[in-house]
């Protein structure tokens, strides 16, 4: 029978090295073993996304290791998220992420959600090809506090700036942050069309988030103590 | 680890958008003016700006002759893939037999006789690997089957290769002057090197290879890929003299004949000016190993 700590560092190994295939039946006996589902997220799922997400920070992963990380990740989540109580999770705020109307692209917007969510973040996935108007309604009906815009396309940028428009026009504008991303997109252009900031990577993005929320990055131990 | 900086999109102000509001603003049908010749032919020319008219509009087409779903657009933006097939390591890939004289793909070759009769210069653009197969597969799923399964991904790439070779042959037997390839998708920014230097190795210059043996076409690569290709060791850039040109894609035009391969600036970014009356071309390395 293995320890808790055992099991924490195979699922954050698991998550690391990409091991997509065997995660689950580890959560599995993580979890039939009695050890605290929420720990296992955080120090194991978590604790791995984020070494690689210091790997991509260092150039080491990309986009495709990302990926597989992250499949990783959401299979382990799969087996312990259920385990949770309601309130365990995402308690640093709402965000609502999709890529803009006129792009399917969307590698680069699933890292940042899964990013925002290891992070805490309570996520609100529009998935892509979003028309304008549902950014602005799923902001409303959810309250978030942030609006994620994400494309890969230079044709679909301009509607991250009809994103902003019709908030304004809505009277709204000043409820929420708009934030923007993708390969097209430049600091200059998210000062142009007047967001609230530009990520340049998913781990930028959690930074991002943290700062215009006013809130300072959380560890996973200070994550827990602030559950009471 | 060396580093490679990423080269900058040169197209970044959405200026090429052709949704249905600019379609019918221009005076032209919709969504005919998309999957005609005769639309789009009329509708390259009348976006044209510089030397050459470019078709199509989007990177959707060899992805639908494969079996995307595609959506041609609306006010808002133009054709993107609705859905994908769900193509699956666990499956077998047979690519469909692909009919160049009928579809979608069919219309572009004959907009592109078209545009030759009209006497256009004509530049058509045809999409690398990792776009086609978004069309036909979740990304992550073609990541993560590289990895686990290569063998189905070098079985998917031969397959593909063999279709854009057809492709290329049939746009270069309709009198195209410029084989302009872009892989949106298959960058150094998303790939990284590992999986950068290996689509240059296993695809992209085996494919650059063939095409200049097909002759005819000059071969202009988007900037990203070039600078992969260079880094990586499978090409290197030589200057070839063009005199004065009014702009970069008639630099490439007149360089066909002393150099077939470009690809220093993207043929999108119309304020490019070449220097000195000088272009680059590419010469491909005869071995391509990894």
């Amino acid at each position: 029978m293995k320890n808790k700590e055992a099991f924490l560092a195979e699922l954050s190994r698991c998550v690391l090295e990409m091991e997509d295939d065997v995660i689950a039946p580890i959560a599995r006996r993580y979890a039939e073993e009695g050890h605290d589902p929420l720990d296992g997220i955080l120090f194991g799922l978590v604790d791995g996304m984020n070494q690689a997400a210091v790997l991509y920070e260092q150039e080491e992963y990309f986009i495709p290791e990302l990926l597989i990380c992250s499949t990783a990740l959401y299979n382990g989540l799969n087996i312990l998220r259920p385990l949770l109580p309601q309130s365990d999770f995402g308690g640093k705020g709402k965000i609502v992420i999709g890529v803009v109307e006129g792009d399917t692209h969307d590698i680069g917007k699933n890292l940042v959600c899964i990013m925002l969510e290891t992070a805490g973040y309570e996520m609100i996935d529009l998935g892509r090809d979003v028309p304008v108007e549902r950014f602005v309604s799923s902001a409303k009906e959810n309250n978030a506090e942030i609006i994620a815009l994400s494309t890969l396309m230079s044709t679909s940028m301009g509607n991250m700036k009809k994103v902003i428009d019709r908030l304004e026009a809505q009277g709204v504008r000043e409820q929420y942050k708009v934030i923007v991303g993708g390969g097209p997109i430049s600091p200059a252009f998210a000062r142009k069309i007047g967001a609230d900031g530009y990520s340049a990577s998913a781990l930028e993005a959690v930074k991002l988030a943290d700062r215009l929320l006013s809130q300072t990055p959380v560890s996973p131990h200070k994550h827990l103590s602030s559950l009471g | 680890m060396n580093a490679i900086k990423d080269a900058r999109c040169g197209h970044d102000d959405g200026q090429s958008s052709v949704n249905r509001q600019r379609i019918v603003d221009l005076g032209l049908p919709f969504p005919a003016a998309l999957c005609t010749a005769d639309g789009m032919a009329a509708l390259s020319q009348a976006l044209k700006q510089g030397s050459c008219c470019h078709l199509p509009f989007c990177s959707t087409v060899e992805g639908e002759a494969l079996g995307a779903d595609i959506f041609l657009g609306d006010d808002h933006a133009g054709p993107r893939a609705r859905g994908n097939p769900g193509w699956q390591w666990q499956e077998p890939l047979v690519f469909p037999c692909v009919d160049f004289s009928s579809g979608r793909i069919g219309e572009v070759l004959a907009a592109c006789r078209l545009l030759k009769e009209w006497g256009e210069f004509v530049a058509l653009e045809v999409s690398g690997p990792i776009t086609i197969l978004n069309c036909l597969m979740e990304l992550g799923t073609l990541f993560r089957t590289w990895r686990k399964h290569p063998e189905w991904v070098e079985d998917a790439l031969q397959q593909l290769m063999r279709f854009q070779l057809r492709y290329m042959q049939e746009a270069v037997a309709a009198g195209v002057d410029l084989l302009c390839y872009a892989d949106p998708l298959g960058t150094y920014s998303i790939l990284g090197p590992k999986h950068g230097k290996r689509l240059m190795a296993e695809y992209v210059a085996p494919l650059l290879q063939r095409v200049e043996a097909l002759g005819g076409a000059g071969i202009h690569l988007c900037p990203k890929t070039s600078l992969l290709l260079t880094e990586y060791g499978f090409a290197q850039w030589e200057r070839v003299t063009v005199g004065p040109v009014d702009d970069y894609a008639q630099g490439c035009l007149r360089a066909a004949g002393k150099g077939r391969l470009f690809g220093e600036a993207c043929l999108k970014n119309t304020g490019y000016r070449l220097r000195n009356g000088e272009i680059q071309t590419l010469r491909l390395q005869e071995e391509t190993t990894i």
